[in-house]
């Protein structure tokens, strides 16, 4: 099966800073992938590259490509909104809008117009039962979303980010902020969403990256040391450098 | 000390512990070979008594690997090194049992007429005493070509454990009384145990070669004839 995303002699520069060195990598599709590495290695400027976020950081540079798909995200005619929605994203601390659960959800799909060809009422239940947050919520829809739990939070920001209907989906330390419970539901959702989306997760957490995901890359000083299957990395890594920071002799 | 240090520290102290254990069992299988040397039931006894030593060994380092596991969630080399240190626990007990098995034959030989040991009995208990050594030097130095060396020397083991089989089955022909024949079959029991004591020390070798390199390899020889 091709990648979903290829990553070709990939740079990225905040002003005179580089931040990221010659990254070559596939992820592929329909499978769950971690980043992993010590603050700042790169890991997070890494998955904002991959849906374009850091184009609004002031003096940034981006060389090399990224192909989602074979379509260079790079190119000069690519509409980032669109690649966005295509490639979603979910943070580290739950941050729902200051709406009702169900305009939260609701959002992406009006402000894209989604909602003229599908019912937007169908649209937030699929997409909060795809979350698996509806069966909290369904009795709630227009309460404040932040009257929720963190736990159901998240779980309301990832099906904000499955409203509009991605292919990809980002996950930067997704469950940083949650309990042990809330984690493993969360855990729980990304590998039944797995088999309808390509998930970039970063992680901290080195358990929940050999826990969830199919191939882990460990990133250090911007470079991608180490990048394959996730039970051969962390039962016998290939780098001494990887071993080093998965067994806590350096981070 | 650092929380990493100590966890260093715990995992010397379980390979410590592990060659503790080895040393148990080499011990209990002099014994055992002194005991069907000289078919002495006093010193089958003491292998015996050995034998609850290495169980509860065994027990004791297999709690101690379950906590590091549980609260340090190793990972690479340190995962290997405790994985491997539950594997070859296990191998151990079990070459305390064939050393065990030695001191039983011993036992019943004491009711049957004397069958003098074929010389290939003592040269498979120096060889496997040798494998066990060596194998536990080179869990203790890393030493993985050293571990690949065991493989050979359990073929030696395999072909002096043919030559007793050989030994016996000329021996049954011989023989006509069933005390005399339960006898020799005794001996071949003996040398059954030593052979699958040298099968284990292999065993050994090959955890010690995944400790270190992460591969996983077969160094077992072809199942010999018996």
């Amino acid at each position: 099966m091709s990648p979903k995303i290829e990553i070709r002699g990939f740079n990225f520069f905040y002003r005179d800073f580089h931040a990221l060195i010659d990254l070559d990598l596939l992820i592929p599709r329909n499978q769950i992938t971690a980043l992993i590495g010590p603050s700042g290695c790169g890991k997070s400027t890494f998955l904002r590259c991959l849906n374009r976020m850091n184009d609004t950081i002031a003096g940034t540079r981006a060389d090399g490509r990224i192909l989602l798909d074979g379509d260079d995200i790079y190119a000069p005619d690519v509409d980032v909104t669109g690649l966005r929605q295509r490639v979603g994203m979910v943070f580290q601390r739950p941050n729902p809008f200051p709406q009702s659960i169900y305009d939260n959800v609701a959002f992406g799909p009006r402000v894209l117009g989604l909602a003229s060809a599908r019912s937007l009422d169908g649209i937030v239940e699929e997409s909060l039962r795809g979350a698996a947050v509806w069966d909290d919520v369904k009795h709630r829809l227009h309460d404040p979303a932040q009257a929720l739990n963190p736990g159901q939070q998240q779980r309301l920001c990832i099906a904000r980010a499955i409203a509009v209907k991605p292919e990809v989906i980002l996950m930067d330390e997704p469950c940083s902020a949650l309990d042990p419970v809330a984690t493993l539901r969360v855990e729980d959702l990304m590998q039944s969403l797995a088999s309808d989306y390509t998930i970039v997760i970063v992680t901290h957490n080195m358990q929940q990256a050999a826990r969830v995901s199919h191939q882990t890359g460990f990133f250090w000083l911007g470079r991608l040391v180490e990048f394959g299957p996730t039970g051969a990395l962390f039962r016998a890594p290939r780098d001494p450098l990887t071993e080093a920071y998965i067994t806590g002799r350096r981070g | 000390m650092s929380l990493r240090e100590r966890f260093g520290r715990s995992l010397d102290a379980l390979r410590d512990d592990v060659l503790a254990m080895a040393s148990l069992v080499e011990n209990e299988l002099d014994l055992a070979l002194r005991a069907l040397e000289t078919r002495d039931p006093v010193l089958a006894g003491e292998v015996r008594s050995l034998d609850h030593k290495v169980n509860q060994a065994r027990f004791d380092i297999e709690q101690t690997c379950v906590g590091l596991l549980v609260t340090q969630q190793p990972a690479a080399r340190d995962l290997r090194s405790v994985v491997a240190a539950m594997n070859m626990i296990t191998d151990l007990e079990r070459m305390g049992d064939q050393a065990k098995g030695i001191a039983t034959v011993v036992c019943h030989l004491q009711r049957t007429p004397a069958e003098d040991l074929p010389p290939e009995i003592a040269q498979m208990g120096h060889a496997v005493k040798h494998m066990l050594r060596e194998t536990m030097l080179a869990y203790a130095h890393d030493n993985v070509p050293l571990a690949r060396t065991i493989a050979a020397q359990e073929e030696g083991v395999d072909r002096l454990y043919t030559r007793v089989f050989q030994h016996i089955l000329k021996r049954t022909a011989e023989v006509g009384e069933a005390d005399t024949i339960e006898a020799v079959y005794l001996v071949l029991r003996a040398a059954r145990e030593l052979e699958r004591f040298g099968d284990l020390a292999s065993n050994l070798a090959e955890r010690v070669i995944y400790m270190v390199t992460g591969s996983l390899e077969t160094l077992n020889a072809d199942d010999v004839v018996g």
